[in-house]
């Protein structure tokens, strides 16, 4: 190690702060509430190899799979981008996740040398598909999605075809913008700051201490093999969907190393609910920090020691042409659970029971109005759940719990921008798993809508139920309800994904599952 | 006689209108007490002016402390309280929980009606189906959806629980504004610290002939109105410093600054912009949004006590472990064998070896020396790390809002702030540092200069009409004036954005919101309507005594390095630096190469 402990902290905390202050602009900028409200980005700093250096804290579905973006856009445009130039991919097969989430990458240059790179990913609320919010619950194949672009150099020839094939290509202008000037700010620190310490290679020694820190959480473990498993509930809304696909995993801990062997998951099927292997990655990353160090840098080198075995044609790590839109928001939760659950059995004192296992994504989207002159809409959001009990605390109750950590929309401002009213807003009394600490409860949530409207649901954890652990009991399953015009004795149970049509005054209710308990209650 | 007077954490301290210090040890179960101890030890008499800067609120609510207070919600949100924001505080680390709800779930309550978006009513409010509240609440809180617009529900609901006899606080009094978590909380953390603070201030009414309270938006306001709206006084001791930097700062050539204060466990910074600091929508604290204008400081968790470890990939770090007033830095020799900042400032001949500190007497090298070697850290590694954390925290209120520091001096004040500043001044390009003469009792002295102000904020959606908007600003303008004097002079603004978003900004005339959203966001949307969503007004009073004119004390030019210790602050010179007297007896260090 050349830097001593100072000089590497001291670089630690300023690729940091430039990291965080991309994630300021990217958030301060942006134009849809997606972003500005819920937050749904993420900013990182990679070296010039392509090693993931540095990045803020936001989504960490975003995190862990950023790497394999910023590889793709190497690969595919490394070698003709120069100062100033952008990289745009959204594309899972080309190191995406699923079509919403945009990356962008852009290369930082020390007297024409090249020093390291900025990238930031936001999900953009619609890229057309067949369904409002690019995530139909019915598609089959990623071409009836939306747009998928492969990794190019972003001219404005390509903005103009990325923003035409939105349904709101004002609000995708707004975030691009602000994506871009993310990075351009990332691009312009890095190259100062490398400038400051006279060169790049210092950089190597920050992706080194996280290689060092991981390796000292993982020999903390005790060696051995230790296999979970458990299920995705279904693909899709058809009835051949309506199937569970086992999601396995062996974690085997030999010193300072691990691996996560996905082998024995099921294959890949026609539906939406396949996860690409970044989303797989990004999901170990997750779960290998939560049970050892959180305080352990996300950097490339913190996954040095870890091996991840994801078969391809499997659900965890689907094959073109799949469909991948909930691979990304469901999958990465079950890759969590199963991760965590392995890993309580190497640190039972520091892995909770299972959270709610799903982000309960709701997307609704209206046409134009001609007569009222109001453009076409489309909303997103995801519903928190409760957390798992954890060893000597229970859950806590409607909460983001694993892959995501969006914020709500507040209830006033959903109100006031857009013909949705939300009836009701509040936690599912006793829906926790019993446990000497109980999970946390899930949330109950009605949405009116003003209007016709195209309401999508991507939802897991209806059939199967959050573990419990250490003898505490599964938490409650999730429920989608439809309440024509309102009335609840007309109340039909909506299955765990569908597409359907709605008339002004009807009411979606969904009610999200509860934490596992952990301990015989 | 007119003084300020600052409880802080370990000492209370009194600035005097003929500049005088009195420094008392703090007595945190009654602060009165101290405040009281302060003014029999300056030895004039009764103050005819006392205005004052107060932990209470703060500590208050740090600790899980106040009245229990039922809350009353549209029926469906009643937990809105406890989901928060649906996010967790911390990705990875699943202990880390949101703050426990300010509302228990027993003692939070739904009525029936319903306001629609616009504010207007789709479902009366069922009078008669009130909910039964607890006799032993000391108060509700009655916060429905939509009040922000039409406050006819709330009133309602009040109204028949005012006449059962409880005291009840409406949100659309408290935070008339949009987005009902922060509205809800805001509105309970009043209506909890109400009792608390009442009776707090008023065991202060009696001190002096006027008594005025500190708020967070750094304006002086009337006991009364503090003890109506304690969730303002949140902030109410860092404001005073903050206030007092930006006054020092203009009258030494430097109108744009960024205040530094670094104290024993954390830091606090604010940028300041053509003398007056930036002003914040809403503060974040213990975990609770608190939706009052404040100033916009930026806190981080390191300072003197920090603690410096070697982490296991064999990086130094420095906190967020802080060894606090008990024990405290190992130099006190109160117990205390991990280092901290302060022992590797005494180490590295920051802190002079000898010199007595009040309460502590001499500090203790040997023990601090140790702690050091045994963490297997060097005082210089220490320094170097906290000061890059400092530098984060500068570049955090500035660059990271494209502001320049290159063209801001630093204002250093605070237990650690003058031994730190010249580090973080070089990292920046900072062309200056400035140490405000009595820099350990600075909020003091902005408190003795304050001026006393209000602000008053209304939800809008009555569209972009300038004739009405002047209409409405300028009565929302009379109703603040009323609240502070007729002499007050009336500053007006609207919280602007473009449709679609969902941030806002605060400009003070819709013209002028494209160029703000140009500056602060980087681009503008000419063919996007513009909505306003909120009107401002704020009436100020200038404080009857000018900070500037407190008589100053010599200082002398000195050159670095070198360390000038002063009875409350010490000052590090580093090499390069020369200190030399300016406006106002403050030191303007600059660059000598």
């Amino acid at each position: 190690m050349s830097l001593d402990a100072a000089s590497l902290q001291v670089l630690i905390a300023r690729c940091t702060g430039i990291a965080e202050e991309m994630g300021a602009v990217l958030q301060r900028g942006a134009f849809s509430p997606n972003i500005k409200e819920r937050a749904d980005c993420s900013a990182a700093l990679f070296t010039a190899s392509g090693e993931l250096l540095v990045q803020a804290e936001h989504i960490p579905v975003h995190l862990g799979s950023m790497p394999a973006a910023v590889a793709a856009a190497i690969a595919a445009c490394g070698g003709r981008v120069g100062p100033g130039d952008q990289i745009i991919a959204n594309d899972p097969y080309a190191g995406g996740t699923h079509l919403n989430d945009v990356t962008l990458v852009a290369p930082a240059y020390v007297d024409g040398v090249p020093v390291g790179w900025a990238a930031n990913r936001a999900h953009h609320a619609d890229l057309g598909g067949t369904a409002p919010g690019s995530m139909p619950p019915d598609a089959l194949e990623i071409h009836e999605e939306g747009l998928r672009l492969p990794p190019v150099v972003l001219d404005d020839e390509v903005q103009e075809r990325f923003v035409t094939s939105s349904r709101t290509p004002e609000e995708r202008r707004g975030d691009l913008a602000a994506q871009v000037g993310a990075n351009a700010i990332g691009v312009a620190r890095l190259e100062e700051l490398v400038r400051r310490i006279g060169g790049s290679g210092a950089l190597e020694e920050v992706v080194a201490y996280g290689e060092r820190r991981m390796r000292a959480a993982l020999h903390a473990l005790p060696d051995g093999v230790y296999s979970f498993s458990d299920l995705v509930d279904s693909v899709g809304p058809r009835p051949s969907q309506q199937l569970p696909t086992v999601v396995f995993v062996t974690v085997t801990i030999t010193g300072d190393t691990a691996t996560f062997d996905f082998t024995g998951t099921g294959a890949q099927r026609p539906g939406n609910v396949n996860a690409v292997e970044a989303v797989t990655v990004s999901a170990v990353a997750f779960a290998i920090r939560c049970a050892t160090d959180p305080t352990i840098p996300a950097n490339g080198g913190a996954m040095r020691p870890v091996t991840v075995i994801a078969p391809s044609g499997t659900i965890v790590a689907a094959e073109f042409p799949a469909a991948v839109g909930a691979g990304n928001v469901e999958v990465s939760q079950r890759v969590a659970d199963v991760c965590l659950g392995a890993l309580a059995q190497a640190a039972p004192d520091r892995v909770g029971a299972a959270g709610q296992g799903t982000m309960n994504n709701v997307l609704l989207g209206g046409a134009a109005d001609p007569r009222t002159g109001e453009p076409a809409w489309v909303y997103y959001e995801t519903i928190g759940g409760g957390q798992g009990g954890r060893p000597g605390r229970a859950g806590m109750s409607g909460v983001h719990t694993a892959m995501t950590n969006t914020r709500d929309t507040p209830v006033e401002a959903l109100e006031r921008s857009l013909p949705v009213r939300v009836r009701r807003y509040t936690l599912r009394r006793g829906s926790g798993g019993e446990g000497a600490y109980p999970g946390g409860e899930g949330i109950e949530r009605d949405l009116e809508v003003l209007g016709p409207t195209t309401l999508s649901l991507i939802t897991e954890r209806r059939s199967s139920r959050p573990y419990g652990l250490a003898g505490g009991e599964p938490g409650a399953t999730g429920e989608n309800w439809l309440l024509p015009g309102g009335d609840e004795t007309a109340a039909r149970p909506l299955p765990d994904k569908i597409s359907v049509e709605l008339a002004p005054g009807d009411v979606v209710r969904i009610r999200t599952p509860g934490g596992g308990g952990w301990g015989a209650p | 006689m007119q003084v300020g007077i600052d409880t802080g954490g370990t000492f209370t301290d009194l600035v005097s209108d003929d500049g005088r210090v009195v420094k008392v040890p703090s007595t945190p179960d009654d602060p009165a007490r101290a405040v009281a101890t302060a003014i029999d030890t300056l030895g004039a008499g009764r103050p005819s002016w006392l205005a004052h800067g107060t932990t209470v609120a703060t500590n208050a609510l740090l600790q899980g402390r106040g009245a229990p207070v039922a809350l009353v919600t549209t029926r469906g949100f009643a937990d809105v309280i406890e989901i928060a924001r649906q996010a967790r505080p911390s990705l990875y680390d699943i202990w880390h929980d949101r703050p426990p709800p300010l509302v228990p779930r027993e003692l939070r309550f739904e009525v029936g009606g319903r306001l629609d978006a616009q504010g207007h009513e789709l479902e009366p409010v069922d009078a008669a189906a009130m909910p039964e509240i607890p006799r032993d609440v000391a108060a509700v809180a009655v916060c429905l959806l939509h009040a922000d617009l039409n406050p006819a529900h709330e009133r309602l609901v009040a109204e028949v629980l005012r006449i059962q006899g409880f005291d009840v606080t409406c949100s659309h009094e408290v935070s008339p504004e949009f987005r009902e978590y922060e509205r809800t909380v805001t509105t309970v953390a009043n209506a909890r610290l109400r009792p608390l603070c009442r009776d707090y201030l008023a065991s202060l009414a009696s001190l002096a002939d006027e008594v005025l309270v500190m708020t967070s938006a750094g304006g002086l306001v009337p006991l009364a109105d503090g003890a109506d709206l304690p969730a303002a006084l949140l902030l109410s001791g860092p404001a005073g410093g903050v206030r007092a930097a930006a006054a020092v700062a203009a009258a030494c050539g430097f109108p744009d600054a960024v205040s530094f204060d670094m104290g024993g466990t954390s830091t606090d910074v604010c940028l300041v912009r053509g003398g007056a600091p930036e002003p914040a929508p809403t503060r974040v604290i213990a975990g609770y949004p608190i939706r009052l204008p404040a100033l916009d400081v930026h806190t981080i968790g390191a300072g003197g006590g920090s603690i410096a470890r070697i982490d296991p990939g064999g990086a130094l770090v420095v906190g967020p472990e802080s060894a606090g007033a008990d024990p405290g830095p190992a130099c006190y020799g109160h117990g205390g064998t991990r280092p901290t900042v302060t022992d590797a400032d005494l180490v590295a001949e920051r802190i002079p070896r000898g010199h007595p500190f009040p309460g502590l007497g001499r500090l203790d090298v040997v023990a601090a020396r140790r702690a050091l070697d045994e963490a297997g850290v060097s005082a210089e590694g220490v320094i170097t790390v906290v000061d890059a954390a400092m530098e984060q925290a500068v570049r955090a209120v500035t660059v990271a809002r494209g502001v320049d520091p290159r063209d801001l001096a630093l204002v250093a004040f605070g237990g650690a702030g003058p031994l730190h500043a010249c580090a973080v001044a070089d990292a920046l390009g900072m062309p200056a540092v400035i140490v405000p003469p009595r820099a350990g009792v600075l909020s003091a002295v902005g408190l003795l200069g304050s001026p006393r102000r209000r602000e008053l904020v209304r939800s809008w959606t009555g569209g972009t009409d300038p004739a009405l908007l002047a209409t409405a600003l300028q009565s929302l303008g009379h109703e603040a004036r009323r609240q502070v004097g007729d002499d007050a002079t009336v500053e007006t603004a609207l919280d602007c954005r473009y449709r679609g978003q969902s941030h806002e900004i605060t400009v003070a005339s819709v013209d002028a919101f494209p160029a703000a959203h140009d500056e602060r966001n980087g681009y503008v949307r000419p063919d996007t309507p513009v909505e306003v969503v909120a009107l401002r007004a704020r009436a100020s009073t200038p404080s009857p005594r000018s900070l500037t004119d407190l008589p100053a004390r010599p200082r002398a030019t000195v050159t670095g390095p070198a360390v000038a210790a002063e009875s409350d602050c010490t000052v590090y010179v580093p090499a390069g630096w020369r200190a030399e007297p300016g406006p106002v007896g403050a030191w303007i260090l600059r660059r000598t190469a």
